[in-house]
């Protein structure tokens, strides 16, 4: 059904990729020789070399390699997160998909390697190729904002010059703007199908066919943002990536004597990673450095509550810190110095994640040419049976199922069934207590099956609604609500039931009329009214009226 | 992405396969037309049909039955979502137009074309169809016998109402599907015979969208269920297309296709309240066929009659008032439901949401007027029934204890139920895309062509220009089959 898009015949993968970014490609690698070039003009190398000869490594260095490492698992975590619906991936597999992105970028210029990065989660998952490409932009997006974040609040914390904060206004007016296109994606996808189809009509049904193709993916890509769950991970996760990444720049400060400084290291890290945005050669050699060395001669700078947060004044009498740095903590560092920190900084994250991506590599059988040609590559869908007569039907595009590990919007849970309980007169009717449970789970299961195929819009309202009740249930009553004995739930849904509040009335009925319709269509509940109903049959006295007869004897 | 360029064409391409779009395919099939159906909802057997209204609310009802009309007060509505759309899970009760909304539709929307005796041929094709009757007295179950004395007792004008079923043997399964093949839902009665003719039926697909190329409509853009959840989009072209998806679904995809002239913004429902009776004799109204009479005395206004009774619709009948009511569930034996429907004189609107998937936000307001008789109709009823032998009478209204005196009951006549206590619901939804040639006020011209685009027609519910008053199914279908006659004819059949 889906067509494989394959390079051009002739041609190896890896350069059709290069020749068709080319303008891109180039674009990068004139600003990076620029950069490079500027930056050399102005380094004293003799100075270099005493930098890096002087640097304490230990235990600085291993830590600041290790916190990258587990930064990078997360972006793992966050991977697998976004995919969640659509497929099942281990953090490793996540991992290794973000790791090999990364590699491929430090391989190839102008972020190509976030196309290789998509190409390779269509691989290993099997989903679309337009989909995993959405996926990889809404990482990417991700990451600016919390980039971003987490600059201004630094920025909040410690002085930083003028033009770091114009950097900062220019990312967020595209960021905004990136953010606004990405929700009404997610959050509007008929609406974006139909303006997508107006506005490519006018190029003809091929082009036309293939942006509806692409909105459809897209769509699907953004999906994982309804649920808000999963929203809320994601957004974890992403701050938890980029603080821990800024720690790694923080922990290589006192290799070049600067102190240590956590949120200054933010602050160089959010500068350097919003950079980087900008093609340039692969690794972004030249510019990376460039950038990183140039943030943290402007935050070494400042005075004020940096010193509260440079460790090197707790501990002067360690060993490992350099003494000399004591004297001179309060002076700005030297561009030599700066650079060669930025150098320390790049060689951290590009030797660990392009000797993780290329093991990633090899492990799963890929050269590196072909890494790229993954970009081109997606699964074909189930095909259609072939007897239809939908097999004369044009496909414009195919949308996989989502992930079966139950995304019903209301989940069974133990409160739903105490719920039901405490609604429903089990405890008043002649059933046996197998019978009862059965009951009740049964209506506890068909109220979450219902109210989780109301309309899309009433749907927040209902969680809403069943978070405040148990919230107010946990705090009134100091218990959750399906710990409180029966006679205390059904007290608690009354008074939401009947009232004064009109608004929770209004919000039970319907949750109360769907469980007194699955309740009472049981056989065995009619069963027991029929039972109730005759007054010559023995009356079938449940265990627990056998209980409470024996507790009134 | 497959080549486009070999979508598949056809001639006819019908969105729905319900009252309205079964008919169509039936009748352009007959002419020599190619036809294709697209249908929402899934096809299924007579061994589907007839279980519990938990199962059939999963199977046969859009949103699993979970449909309310947003306002002051929500008001649940139930429509169809599988082959044969609402007439699967309907009563099947069949009136023909009355003369005289006939003439006050003529004369407020302009429809051309328009008479009684116009209209007789295609009732009469429908009627024959659909194998339309009476039971007559002696198949009355208790339920309808009940409510026969209440009428008498009253000495009000009512009648026995026609139903679109043959050899109906009680099973009281008419809103879960029914097994016997005695109601005539149109997977019994048109399905089978359009397929016969060459029609070709594709369940399990969504049109997403309508694809319009200056004033004609080129194709839809579609999404088909394939087994194990995965889907495909897909366009097909057509050089007719028949929009038969309802009268909230109708409205939806036009305006999500762009087409918004008059679609959506009269959306008219008959708000109906239920009542429960309790009678000394054992009524059994579970096992039989709802009741069959409908009391005209009040009509067009007012329109009583007898509700479909299961034990799980007894309870949320008289889930308004649980705590006082529950003890009575023992007693279903001896108790039915009845209901008061109003014809509706609020307004609402159908919209296409914005965010989210594009389904319909539907939306009513009841008038004053409307409360006044859902409130004079209770009264009605209620002394009706305890004419009949009731001992009591159990409104759906919160707040609202039993009914057991005449006394009781007639407050109602003079003061209105307060708003927000009514419990209502609705079967019967129309009007969203009214047919007329006053383009100030219609969606499509007097035989469903939508205004403005060449080859868009409608031709279900949302095509009435007015609330009927009256179960609705038999003036859809013969303006369905009118319409689908003079389509033809324009187009050399």
């Amino acid at each position: 059904m889906v067509k494989d898009d394959k390079p051009p015949e002739g041609r190896s993968p890896l350069a059709s990729l290069v020749k068709s970014k080319g303008a891109v490609v180039a674009c990068g690698f004139i600003i990076s020789i620029f950069l490079l070039v500027m930056t050399a003009r102005k380094i004293a190398w003799s100075e270099a070399a005493d930098a890096f000869s002087h640097a304490t490594w230990l235990p600085w260095l291993p830590l600041a390699v290790a916190v990258y490492l587990v930064g990078m698992l997360l972006r793992g975590l966050r991977l697998k997160q976004l995919v969640s619906m659509e497929a099942k991936i281990t953090v490793l597999t996540a991992s290794n998909i973000v790791c090999v992105g990364y590699a491929t970028n430090n391989i190839l210029p102008a972020r190509l390697g976030e196309f290789a990065r998509a190409g390779m989660l269509a691989e290993r998952t099997g989903l679309p190729y337009a989909l995993a490409l959405t996926v990889t932009f809404l990482e990417r997006l991700l990451d600016g904002l919390t980039i971003l974040c987490i600059f201004v609040v630094a920025s909040l914390i410690i002085p930083t010059q003028e033009w770091m904060h114009q950097a900062a206004e220019l990312a967020g007016v595209i960021f905004a703007v990136a953010i606004a296109f990405i929700l009404l994606l997610a959050f509007a996808p008929q609406h974006s199908l139909m303006l997508a189809s107006q506005l490519s009509a006018p190029l003809g049904r091929k082009w036309h066919d293939r942006a509806i193709a692409l909105i459809t993916q897209v769509t699907r890509g953004l999906s994982c943002l309804h649920d808000a769950n999963t929203t809320l991970a994601v957004l974890s996760t992403s701050f938890f990536v980029w603080v821990l990444e800024g720690l790694m720049y923080a922990l290589v400060m006192p290799c070049f004597a600067i102190p240590f400084s956590p949120v200054k290291a933010q602050a160089v890290m959010a500068l350097t990673n919003l950079g980087i945005l900008v093609p340039s050669s692969p690794g972004y050699v030249g510019l990376y450095h460039f950038i990183c060395a140039k943030a943290l001669q402007a935050v070494t700078g400042q005075n004020g509550l940096p010193q509260f947060f440079a460790m090197g004044f707790l501990m002067p009498n360690m060993g490992f810190i350099n003494q000399h740095f004591l004297q001179e903590a309060s002076k700005v560092v030297s561009e030599t110095t700066a650079l060669s920190y930025a150098v320390a900084v790049h060689l951290v994250f590009y030797v660990t994640v392009t000797v993780w991506g290329v093991i990633a590599m090899a492990r799963y059988g890929l050269e590196l040419g072909t890494t790229a040609a993954l970009a081109w590559q997606a699964k074909p869908m189930q095909p259609l049976p072939p007897e239809s007569a939908a097999e004369r039907l044009s496909v414009i595009t195919s949308v996989a199922a989502v992930n079966g590990k139950g995304r019903q919007y209301i989940q069974p849970a133990p409160f739903w069934p105490a719920l039901a309980e405490a609604i429903l007169p089990a405890s008043n009717l002649p059933l046996s207590a197998e019978e009862s449970s059965r009951c009740l789970q049964f209506a506890a299961d068909f109220i979450c099956d219902e109210l989780s195929h109301l309309p899309q819009n009433l749907k927040p309202l209902v969680k809403i609604g069943i978070t405040g009740f148990r919230t107010v249930t946990a705090l009134t009553c100091l218990a959750p609500f399906e710990k409180l004995s029966l006679a205390k739930r059904r007290g608690v849904v009354d008074a939401w039931s009947y009232g004064r509040i009109s608004i929770t009335r209004k919000f039970f009925k319907p949750i109360r009329s769907v469980a007194l319709l699955a309740f009472y269509e049981c056989p065995e509940v009619q069963a027991a009214l029929d039972r109730l109903a005759t007054p010559e049959a023995p009356a079938v006295v449940s265990e627990d009226q056998e209980k409470v007869g024996r507790v009134n004897e | 992405m497959s080549e486009t360029n070999k979508a598949l064409r056809v001639q006819v391409l019908i969105i729905g396969s319900g009252a309205g779009g079964a008919t169509t395919a039936n009748v352009l099939a007959d002419k020599g037309f190619e036809v294709v159906v697209l249908e929402e909802g899934e096809r299924h057997g007579l061994s589907d049909y007839g279980q519990s209204p938990t199962t059939a609310m999963r199977k046969l009802y859009r949103n699993f039955g979970m449909t309310p009309v947003m306002g002051r007060i929500p008001i649940g509505y139930v429509e169809g979502r599988c082959l044969g759309g609402s007439t699967e899970i309907n009563s099947g009760f069949w009136h023909r137009l009355p003369p005289e909304f006939l003439l006050r539709w003529k004369a407020r929307f302009g429809l051309v074309d328009f008479s009684h005796e116009l209209l007789e041929p295609h009732f009469e094709w429908a009627e024959t169809a659909l194998n339309v009757g009476e039971r007559g007295p002696a198949g009355w179950p208790k339920s309808t016998q009940v409510l026969n004395r209440g009428i008498e007792a009253m000495d009000w004008s009512a009648q026995e109402v026609k139903r679109a079923a043959s050899g109906c043997v009680n099973t009281n399964t008419c809103s879960t599907g029914c097994p016997k093949g005695a109601k005539q839902g149109m997977s019994v009665a048109l399905i089978p015979r359009a397929e016969a003719l060459g029609v070709r039926f594709l369940t399990g697909c969504k049109v997403k969208l309508l694809l319009k190329h200056g004033s004609r409509i080129t194709g839809v853009l579609a999404e088909i269920k394939l087994e194990g959840g995965s889907s495909d989009l897909v366009r097909i072209d057509a050089d007719f297309v028949f929009v038969c998806a309802g009268p909230t679904q109708t409205p939806t995809l036009l305006r999500r296709s762009g087409i918004k002239e008059h679609v959506g913004d009269s959306f008219q429902i008959h708000p109906m309240l239920k009542v429960t009776a309790h009678f000394d004799e054992i009524i059994d109204a579970h096992k039989s066929v709802m009741p069959l009479l409908q009391v005209k005395e009040f009509w067009p206004d007012i329109s009583i009659g007898g509700s479909f009774f299961s034990v799980g619709h007894l309870a949320l009948n008289l889930a308004d008032n649980w705590h006082e009511n529950q003890a009575e569930m023992k007693n279903y034996r001896n108790m039915a439901s009845y209901y008061v429907a109003v014809r509706g004189t609020g307004g609402g609107t159908v919209r296409a949401k914005i965010l989210g998937d594009g389904e319909p936000l539907l939306k009513y307001e009841l008038s004053d007027v409307d409360v006044r008789h859902l409130s004079q109709g209770l009264a009605r009823l209620s002394t009706m029934l305890l004419a009949a032998g009731a001992k009591e009478v159990y409104p759906c209204v919160f707040g609202l204890g039993k009914i057991t005196s005449e006394l009781e009951a007639v407050r109602w006549l003079d003061e209105s139920l307060p708003r927000s206590s009514l419990s209502l619901t609705t079967v019967h939804a129309f009007s969203t895309c009214p047919m007329g040639e006053r383009a100030d006020r219609c969606a499509a011209d007097s035989f469903g062509k939508v205004h403005g685009i060449q080859n868009l027609f409608v031709n279900d519910a949302s095509m009435l220009p007015d609330s009927p008053g009256i179960n609705p199914q038999g003036t859809i279908m013969a303006l369905a089959h009118r319409n689908d006659q003079h389509f033809a004819e324009m187009h050399g059949h």
